[in-house]
């Protein structure tokens, strides 16, 4: 390993970070060092500090408010208006990311979450969701739901048990199995982080949350948890396959996993209903 | 509005990422933020299916006609305000 790189693995993923700005590998290595890793990467970042100049002769591909993703001088890139650009390799399996402040979060959140879910989606290997993991035996719960619906309640709620994360969830396909991993990328307080685990586990139920004055759970079929899930997904909307097959794996994902809508009042009792 | 109608063809716009999910064509536009996902019924599912940049509206109202067993009328009522829809909402264009 050259001695400017980096290497973490998430979810199975190695992905390698390139970083010749010395406090900026600093950075990156405290924010993932419980992800480091030594294996061969499939994903390769390489960060350079400085000035750089948008591509000529775009095309505008799709844009949110934090970025916009185009094609220019023949191979695709994303903008960041936070003062970052990123050249993507034809594959989306590599990048050169180039910022003007040393100090950018970009390479922590969330670039890195891109490259991912593209890769995971555009192989059909798994996908990014919205949603708190809990693990129960060996098994896992997984709570989905979009901001406000109650993931951190949840996750504030899980006592002893073991958080996978609070948020965010990546799901990877094995065979008929899918299972859940945990991921640097957590939403709540310290005091979740220090029981985030980055282990990985099958899912056994997927709830649904909903806020309720009561604890209820109802089981879904069909269509709608599956798009449920897809609303709660992470999108790699810069890669009309890779999205398609996230649609795919939603509707696998459901088909496979007994899914069922989950209203519950904030307290401990809520564990009594899921149990 | 059949006269301007039935001779246009209509594609499917390449800002769409689509699946059939248990039967049913699930469509989101990849431009628009936050994602709408788009959800078809059977009937929208099949003219989904049958955008394909080289058949008339016409045509596929004769397809939609034939295979739901209905009237010719119903059916172009049906695939119009459909494909209006679509249009309005950028997945499509003419």
């Amino acid at each position: 390993m050259h001695k400017d790189e980096l290497r973490i693995e998430i979810a199975k993923t190695c992905i390698s970070l390139k970083v010749n700005h010395r406090e900026m590998r600093r950075n990156i290595l405290n924010y993932y060092k419980s992800f480091l890793s030594r294996k061969k990467p499939q994903l390769s970042i390489t960060v350079k500090q400085g000035d750089y100049r948008e591509p000529y002769n775009k095309r505008l591909i799709c844009k949110n408010i934090s970025w916009k993703f185009a094609q220019g001088d023949g191979c695709y890139f994303f903008l960041f208006y936070k003062g970052a650009l990123a050249l993507l390799g034809p594959d989306f399996k590599s990048a050169e990311f180039f910022t003007r402040n040393p100090e950018s979060q970009l390479l922590l959140f969330p670039f890195p979450v891109m490259l991912l879910t593209s890769l995971l989606s555009r192989e059909k290997k798994g996908i990014m969701l919205h949603s708190c993991g809990v693990l129960d035996g060996k098994d896992a719960f997984l709570f989905v739901g979009p901001s406000g619906s109650g993931k951190s309640t949840l996750a504030n709620l899980c006592g002893d048990r073991t958080l996978i994360s609070d948020d965010k969830i990546i799901i990877r396909k094995y065979g008929n199995i899918f299972r859940v991993f945990g991921n640097p990328w957590w939403h709540g307080n310290d005091k979740i982080k220090k029981s985030v685990s980055s282990q990985g586990a099958a899912i056994s139920r997927i709830f649904f949350l909903q806020k309720a004055k009561r604890n209820f759970i109802t089981p879904l079929k069909g269509l709608f948890p599956a798009v449920d899930l897809m609303r709660n997904s992470f999108f790699p909307f810069w890669d009309p396959k890779a999205t398609a097959n996230t649609f795919e794996i939603c509707s696998e994902i459901t088909k496979k996993i007994p899914c069922f809508k989950l209203g519950f009042i904030p307290d401990q009792s809520v564990w009594r209903v899921i149990n | 509005m059949e006269a301007q109608l039935k001779d246009k063809i209509p594609f499917k716009s390449t800002d769409t990422a689509s699946r059939i999910i248990e039967g049913q064509a699930v469509v989101i536009h990849l431009k628009k933020q936050p994602a709408e996902i788009n959800i078809f019924n059977q009937t929208g599912t099949r003219v989904w299916e049958l955008l394909d940049g080289k058949r008339t509206i016409e045509e596929i109202v004769r397809e939609i006609y034939e295979e739901f067993e209905i009237s010719r009328g119903e059916a172009f009522a049906e695939v119009a305000k459909f494909i209006l829809n679509l249009g309005k909402k950028d997945l499509i264009s003419f």
